[in-house]
């Protein structure tokens, strides 16, 4: 949407001025349109997450954005994935689909900080939803802890540089009555998923982290 | 076609009515019908219980447990169901917690002791008492401790049996004789070498033992185990220098399966002292013990040894796996197989208690933490760390916690085992298949999860016990399904009606949790509730039973004379 605003807005600008002849301008229009309504109808999403256990990141101080109403509970599950899994490995957001890795490859942490992005970054990833992955100090284990702020599910696949996956466990934050109050349920696959990259369900409107060991 | 069509539609005309063709079959309960069982005649019922007594992790447990959280331990063991215990190597233990009690030094025994349990053995047995527990005592009879306080051991026979025969009477002096189910002679020494030597030194305390206490109950442990039995490859991992392991790995079922019947034999001037034989059973698969294969195997071991054909069993361990995946109780698919499989014990007119291993770890009795919640052992690690473990032990009910509840509860009132059956087939002569036909279907559903694909429907059962108050006045219905779907059970009485409204406590599962393993410490996703079903009148009426939920339905019932 903000692609479609902007580029109405150059069109319109451009009109004014009169450098562009009308059938460029509803041209990129249409061109605008096409992608607002592909935007709105491929929601449902799943991206990678590439996890490099030996990673070292400039901080382990990151703070994400959850949910008002939602502290208390997010909070326990997140003092405990900080405490079990002290070390950052890499803070990002969602890529939207055919716009390859995340965020974080190509910049990680800096534009967070700021919380400016570009019209190139907005292109690229989905702020709504937004993951940190944390290691423990031996690196045999690491927590993806994950925002999903849309009403849509997702899945986040995980690639692993090195290792293989033991079942994920699930603990989750959820609201069923519009934010209102936040419920927590955990639980853990009976078998690690066959396929690969392993999925990791992200429902809407959840706040969760996944703990998993490497074998 | 008329030729055809005139007698098939009378036929079904004909049948219909008389419910052979009905599915699911109806429960018929005949009051005046002989019981498949009377449990007031089990020393440990309601028989339903697990093996272990929180007497086995740690003196800081033990004590958490029976000294310290004695009214909040009290609900444990009611919400778990855990009104039958076993604990391992009792006399040791009692030995250590006598030593325990009188000792001045209790630092300097606590490092004699870094990993054994002390506690005085007052604090569990009189906590068994208070709160109508019992204990299946598993003996040792290898070596005791010459000087517990010091930690030696001694394995004399004199000193053996002397001590033993103290600790029945001890029991015995102290009044605790009623929370005494009986007494196992020793933990699965069929893993051992030597069935001779076992057996002559078990015929030298047996008779002492009974001098004391005349009427105790006394189990003798048996195995009968076929290739691939889970608990085989578990025991191997751990042992050494066995006659049964080969020296290539291989397994000598023989020599194995043959230290029974050297037992037996062995023991041949005492088995009329032995009141009960006792089966370990590993294994839900259609071979293994956990369902009827087991109980075929303890029926054929009968046949073969007579001599034993007439004592009740004990099963004083039970799981669907060994060693091998300690976490399986975590799933809610778990405690269904449970329920079907209990049920089938409860079936059994020569079954007393069975034991699910086990109590104490999560195993889903009562999970336990003292930082992280206890597996029995996971060489992976995969422990759950206790998010909000403030430096004190805590404990919680598991999932197979409200099955056990919610059977015992039902038990307890109503010690009849009147008929048991499924949806198909019923009566005492009935084998019925549906915990491994269930157990079975699991692994294509896991199997279904891990690949993401649509999970394949389980070969659920609706299996029932029809059980009775002593007075025959007021029935209730154990029950189980594994279905997911709703199910309706016809009921019919013979020699009693419905006088009244059923009340139904059940447990069942978060939709599409089945078989997640529940974590312990956070919101359980399994529902325990109790509802009133409206008023029963006259001889019939349905119970319905929801999916993927363990019940009990009781009614009132008016009518018997007898």
């Amino acid at each position: 949407m903000l692609v479609l605003a902007k580029t109405v807005r150059a069109a319109y600008k451009e009109n004014v001025k009169g450098t562009q002849n009308m059938k460029t301008i509803k041209l990129k229009l249409i061109l605008a349109l096409s992608s607002a309504v592909w935007a709105v109808t491929v929601q449902a999403y799943s991206f990678k997450v590439k996890v490099d256990i030996g990673e070292v990141a400039e901080t382990n101080a990151v703070k994400m954005a959850i949910p008002k109403g939602s502290e208390k509970p997010v909070n326990r599950y997140f003092r405990f994935a900080e405490r079990t899994h002290p070390l950052v490995l890499t803070h990002g957001f969602a890529a939207l689909p055919d716009q390859g890795g995340s965020e974080f490859e190509e910049d990680p942490l800096e534009s967070l900080d700021d919380g400016t992005f570009d019209t190139d970054a907005i292109q690229k990833v989905d702020k709504d939803v937004e993951y940190v992955i944390r290691a423990n100090g031996s690196r045999s284990s690491f927590v993806l802890m994950i925002v999903n702020r849309k009403k849509e599910n997702l899945t986040a696949e995980i690639e692993l540089k090195r290792g293989r996956m033991f079942e994920p466990v699930y603990r989750r934050v959820y609201s069923e009555d519009g934010g209102k109050t936040w419920t927590t349920m955990a639980w853990q696959p009976p078998r690690a998923a066959d396929l690969y990259p392993w999925p990791i369900e992200v429902p809407a409107n959840t706040i969760q982290t996944v703990t998993i060991i490497l074998r | 076609m008329k030729f055809f069509i005139l007698p098939l539609f009378m036929a079904f005309a004909a049948i219909a009515p008389s419910g052979l063709w009905a599915w699911p079959a109806t429960i018929l309960v005949d009051a005046n019908d002989t019981p498949i069982k009377d449990l007031r005649n089990s020393t440990s019922a309601p028989d339903l219980g697990y093996a272990g007594a929180i007497l086995e992790q740690s003196t800081l447990i033990s004590e958490w447990f029976y000294i310290s959280n004695r009214v909040e331990s009290a609900k444990l063991i009611r919400d778990a169901g855990a009104w039958v215990v076993r604990p391992w190597s009792a006399n040791d233990l009692w030995q250590r917690g006598i030593a325990w009690a009188k000792t001045k030094d209790r630092e300097a025994m606590r490092k004699v002791y870094p990993h054994g349990v002390l506690i005085d053995p007052h604090a569990y047995f009189s906590f068994w008492k208070e709160n109508g527990m019992k204990a299946i005592l598993c003996l040792e009879s290898y070596g005791v401790y010459g000087d517990a306080e010091k930690g030696t051991r001694v394995n004399d026979i004199e000193i053996t049996k002397k001590v033993i025969c103290d600790y029945v009477q001890w029991i015995v002096d102290n009044d605790y004789k009623e929370c005494v189910a009986g007494f196992e002679l020793g933990n699965e020494p069929y893993f051992g070498n030597d069935p001779e030597l076992y057996g002559q030194r078990w015929s030298a305390i047996v008779p002492a033992m009974k001098r004391i206490w005349p009427e105790m109950k006394i189990g003798m442990p048996l195995a009968e185990y076929r290739a691939g039995d889970p608990d085989i490859a578990a025991v191997r991992a751990r042992a050494t220098g066995l006659d049964w392991v080969q020296d290539s790995g291989e397994f000598s079922f023989s020599k194995l399966n043959q230290w029974s019947g050297r037992f037996i034999v062995a023991m041949s001037n005492q088995l009329h002292n032995i009141s009960h034989v006792i089966y370990h059973f590993y294994g839900a698969d259609a071979a293994y013990g956990c369902g009827p294969s087991g109980f075929s195997r303890i029926k054929s071991f009968a046949k073969v040894f007579p001599e034993v054909a007439d004592k009740r069993v004990w099963i004083t361990e039970f799981r669907e796996r060994s060693d091998e995946d300690d976490r399986c109780h975590q799933t809610f698919a778990s405690s269904l197989w449970k329920g079907h499989y209990l049920l089938s014990c409860l079936a059994h007119p020569n079954i007393d208690g069975i034991s699910l291993h086990n109590l104490g770890t999560l195993a889903g009795g009562l999970a336990i933490s003292t930082g992280s919640w206890l597996v029995q052992w996971d060489p992976s690690g995969r422990d759950y760390i206790d998010i909000d473990y403030a430096g004190v032990p805590r404990m919680e009910v598991g999932p197979a916690g409200p099955v056990f509840s919610i059977y015992t509860a039902a038990l307890k009132k109503h010690p009849l085992i009147i008929n048991h059956g499924n949806c198909e087939k019923q009566g005492k002569n009935e084998i019925v298949w549906s915990c491994v036909m269930y157990y079975g279907s699991t692994w294509g559903q896991v199997s279904a999860l891990a690949s993401n694909k649509p999970m394949p429907p389980a070969k659920g059962n609706v299996e029932w016990a029809a059980t009775m108050s002593a007075d025959k006045s007021s029935l209730s219905v154990l029950m189980v399904n594994s279905n997911a779907r709703k199910i309706e059970m016809p009921i019919e009485l013979k020699g009693v009606e419905f006088a009244g409204e059923g009340v139904v406590k059940s447990v069942t599962i978060t939709e599409g949790h089945v078989h997640s393993h529940l974590i312990p410490g956070e919101r359980p996703l399994w529902i325990v509730s109790e509802n009133k079903l409206p008023r029963f009148e006259g001889a019939r009426g349905t119970l319905p039973i929801g999916p993927n939920t363990v019940q009990s339905i009781t009614i009132p019932l008016k009518g018997n004379s007898k």
